[in-house]
C-alpha cells in the first residue's frame, strides 16, 4: 500500500484508476476503508493527524493506546507525556516543515492508563500540488523494549559502579586478550588511563617473565565453565606501572561466557604496602630477638663483672701495694669500666640513669678528634671542621659521645691513608616545622658502602669489618638517636665515601621524666 | 643501734657470693660495719636481730625480690634506708608497680663503681664514716 521510506509518498493508487469529478471525496472515503483494513491487520496503533497536527482526525488499534471516539483537538494533552510534548511539537514542525517522515519515540498515555512508550512515525499524505493533505501514522508499542533497556542500563551502571569503587583493579580481556574492561583501581595502579589501555593486551602491564605464562593460563583455563582461581607462579607475582615501576601483586582469573564471546577477568591486587609491612615486621621481631639477647647477655655478664670491679678496687686500695702493680690495676679498672659502659647501655639502662644536660655540641666533637689524634695520624688523614653553631643542645652527654664517637671510628676505618675527615655542625634549623635542631655531619671521601649492605648497615651485628668489628656500633648509634628523638641518615656510594647525618633536636621532650 | 660514734651498719645482700663479699669488703675497709647475707631470707632473719642504718641490695634473687625485702624491712625497722643494686633493665618497672606506701628506694644500675658507692652510702647515711663526730640526722617515716 505504501513505501515507508520515502517521503511524501502519495498513499493511494487510486489516481490512476478514478476520474469522476469527486475524486477527491471519493479517495477519502477509500483511504478509509483501507485504513480500516490495515489497522485491523496491524497490532499498531494508527492516527491521522491534519496537515498541521492540530486535530487529530483519528485514532484507532492496538489493546495499546485507548482508542479516540473522534477527532480531536486535545491530542496533544490526553495522551502524550507532558515532559515530551515540547519535544514532540518541535519535531512536528521540523515534519511539516521538510513535508517529511514524522519519526520519535516518546511517552504516551496507554489503554491500561499507566505510562507507555511508542516508536510513533507518520507519513504525509502530498496532494497533486504537492501540499500536505493529512498525515497518516502508526504508533508501536516499544514500552518493554524501553523497560528492558532501562533495566540494562540500570544494571550498567550498577556493574560499572561496582567495579569502579572496587579498590582492586579489575581488567577483563577478551578471546583476542584486548583489554575489554579497565576499572578506576587499575588507572590508579597503573598509572593509565581506562582509554588508552583498551584494546591494548595485558602485555603491558606484566613483566616480560609472565607474558607466556599469563597466556598459558588463559588458554589452560580451557572453553568450560572454570570457578575464579588464584594465578599460580613460583615467587611474588609482580606487574608494571606505566612508568615501569614493578610492584608486586596478588591476582585471581576468572571468565564469563557472555552469548558467544568469553570475557577473562583478572583481578589484581597491589600488595607492596603489605609486603612492606612484612618485611618491616620480620626486621623488628628480629631486631626485638636481637636486643633481647643482647639485654640477657649483658645481664649474665654484669654479676661477674661488677665482682670483678669489686676485687680490682680491693686490690687497688691495699696501702701495701706497690706502685707498678697499683697502674695495672687501674688500667683493668678502667677497661672494666668501658666493659659496664656497655653493658649499661645495652640492656638501656641509661633511660633510668643518664641525665639530661646542657652540652656545648662542638666541644664534645673536640675532645672526640682529639681522642682520635693517634689514630688520624697513623694515617695521615686530614680533619677539615666547620662549625655554624655554638647553640647548645639538652641531651646525655655520655650518649651524645658515644654517637659521634661511633661515627667518626667508623669514618675512620673506611679512610684510606691520607683521606679527608670532615666534621660539620648546622645552626638550628626547624625541621618538618616543628622541632628546632642541630645537623651533625661526620663524611669521609673514603672506600664508601656497597647498596646491598647499606641497608642492613643498622642493623645489630652486622658488620663488614670483619675480625675487628662487632656490628654493635651504627646499631648502638642508631638506638640512641633514636632516644634522643632525632634523626639518623646515611648517604654512601662505593669508591666515592660516605655521608652521615646526624639531626637532633635542641630541647628535649619530656625532659621531666623521672630519674632513678 | 646507731648509738654513740659507733660505725654505721650495713647490711649487703646479693645472692651472687663474689658481689656481696667483694662490696663487703670494701665497705668494711671504708670503716662500716658490714654484714653479708646470700638472699632475702637470711636477710630478714638478720634484721630480725638487728637495725642496720642502711640495707644494700640486689633486686633480682630467688625467693624474694629486693623490692619486697625492702618493704619487709621497712615494716621491721621503719624509716631504714634502702639502697637497691640491679642489673636488670626491668628493674625501675618493679620498683615503680611495688605498694611502696611512701617508702623511698634508690636504685642504682649495676655495675655501680666502688668509688661512686660509697659516695652514695656516705650521702645516704648523712656523713662518711670517717668522721664520727659529726652527728647524724636518720630520717623517719
Amino acid at each position: 500500500l505504501f513505501v515507508d521510506d520515502e517521503p511524501g509518498v502519495v498513499l493511494m493508487d487510486t489516481r490512476p484508476e478514478i476520474t469522476e469529478p469527486k475524486q477527491d471525496e471519493t479517495a477519502s472515503l477509500q483511504n478509509q476503508d483501507r485504513f480500516r483494513a490495515l489497522v485491523a491487520a496491524s497490532s499498531d496503533a494508527m492516527y491521522r493527524m491534519s496537515a498541521d497536527w492540530s486535530e487529530m482526525r483519528q485514532l484507532r488499534g492496538g489493546n495499546f493506546i485507548a482508542r479516540a471516539a473522534g477527532p480531536s483537538r486535545t491530542w496533544l494533552q490526553d495522551y502524550i507525556h507532558p515532559d515530551d510534548r515540547a519535544r514532540l511539537l518541535a519535531v512536528v514542525q521540523e515534519a511539516i516543515r521538510t513535508k517529511n517522515i514524522f519519526e520519535m519515540e516518546h511517552r504516551v498515555l496507554r489503554a491500561d492508563g499507566g505510562l507507555g512508550w511508542t516508536f510513533s512515525r507518520a507519513v504525509p499524505l502530498l496532494d497533486a500540488n504537492g501540499e500536505i493533505m493529512e498525515w497518516f501514522g502508526a504508533a508501536s508499542d516499544i514500552t518493554e523494549r524501553k523497560r528492558a533497556e532501562e533495566a540494562l542500563r540500570a544494571s550498567q551502571a550498577k556493574y560499572e559502579g561496582i567495579i569502579n569503587s572496587a579498590m582492586d583493579a579489575v581488567i577483563s580481556v577478551n578471546e583476542q586478550q584486548r583489554i575489554v574492561v579497565f576499572n578506576r583501581a587499575a588507572e590508579i595502579m597503573f598509572q593509565c588511563a581506562a582509554s588508552e589501555a583498551m584494546g591494548s593486551t595485558l602485555d603491558r602491564f606484566l613483566p616480560k617473565s609472565l607474558h607466556e605464562i599469563h597466556r598459558d593460563h588463559i588458554r589452560r583455563f580451557g572453553s568450560e565453565a572454570a570457578p575464579p582461581r588464584p594465578m599460580s607462579v613460583p615467587g611474588t607475582l609482580t606487574a608494571i606501572r606505566s612508568n615501569g615501576e614493578e610492584f608486586p601483586i596478588e591476582s585471581m582469573i576468572s571468565q564469563v561466557h557472555t552469548g558467544d564471546d568469553v570475557l577473562y577477568t583478572v583481578i589484581l591486587r597491589d600488595i607492596t604496602d603489605r609486603k612492606q609491612a612484612e618485611r618491616a615486621l620480620i626486621r623488628s621481631e628480629k631486631l626485638a630477638s636481637v636486643g633481647r639477647m643482647a639485654a640477657t647477655i649483658a645481664h649474665e655478664i654484669n654479676n661477674p663483672l661488677a665482682s670483678a670491679i669489686n676485687a680490682l678496687y680491693l686490690a687497688r686500695t691495699d696501702p701495701a701495694l706497690p706502685d707498678g702493680v697499683k697502674r695495672y690495676i687501674s688500667l683493668a679498672e678502667q677497661e672494666l669500666a668501658r666493659v659496664s659502659h656497655i653493658t649499661k647501655q645495652t640492656l638501656g639502662f641509661y633511660k633510668e640513669v643518664g641525665t639530661t644536660t646542657t652540652i656545648d655540641v662542638p666541644s664534645v666533637l673536640d675532645s672526640l678528634l682529639d681522642l682520635y689524634r693517634p689514630r688520624l695520624r697513623n694515617k695521615n688523614i686530614s680533619v677539615r671542621r666547620s662549625y655554624r653553631s655554638d647553640t647548645a643542645i639538652h641531651a646525655v652527654e655520655g650518649e651524645l659521645r658515644q654517637i659521634a664517637s661511633n661515627i667518626i671510628s667508623n669514618a675512620i676505618d673506611a679512610l684510606p691513608e691520607g683521606g679527608n675527615l670532615y666534621v660539620r655542625l648546622s645552626s638550628p634549623q626547624v625541621v618538618h616545622g616543628e622541632r628546632r635542631m642541630v645537623r651533625v655531619t661526620i663524611a669521609d671521601n673514603g672506600e664508601g658502602i656497597a647498596p646491598e649492605n647499606l641497608k642492613r648497615i643498622f642493623e645489630p651485628f652486622f658488620t663488614t669489618k670483619k675480625s675487628v668489628g662487632t656490628g654493635l656500633g651504627l646499631w648502638v648509634t642508631c638506638e640512641l638517636v633514636k632516644k634522643h628523638e632525632g634523626k639518623l641518615r646515611i648517604r654512601s656510594k662505593l669508591g666515592n665515601g660516605t655521608v652521615l647525618i646526624v639531626w637532633l633536636p635542641v630541647e628535649r621532650r619530656g625532659q621531666e621524666r623521672r630519674t632513678a | 643501734m646507731s648509738a654513740g660514734n659507733a660505725a654505721p651498719s650495713i647490711l649487703v645482700v646479693d645472692d651472687e657470693h663474689p658481689l656481696a663479699d667483694t662490696l663487703t669488703a670494701i665497705l668494711d675497709r671504708a670503716g662500716y660495719n658490714t654484714t653479708p647475707a646470700y638472699n632475702a631470707a637470711e636477710a630478714l632473719a638478720i634484721l630480725a636481730e638487728l637495725r642496720p642504718q642502711l640495707i644494700i641490695s640486689d633486686v633480682m634473687m630467688p625467693g624474694m625480690n629486693g623490692v619486697d625485702l625492702a618493704i619487709e624491712a621497712d615494716k621491721l625497722h621503719p624509716g631504714i634506708q634502702i639502697l637497691l643494686i640491679s642489673g636488670h633493665a626491668g628493674t625501675q618497672d618493679i620498683v615503680d608497680a611495688a605498694p611502696l606506701d611512701g617508702l623511698s628506694i634508690e636504685l642504682l644500675a649495676k655495675p655501680v663503681a666502688p668509688e661512686e658507692l660509697l659516695s652514695r652510702v656516705a650521702a645516704v647515711l648523712g656523713s662518711s664514716p670517717t668522721e664520727p663526730t659529726k652527728m647524724r640526722t636518720q630520717r623517719r617515716a
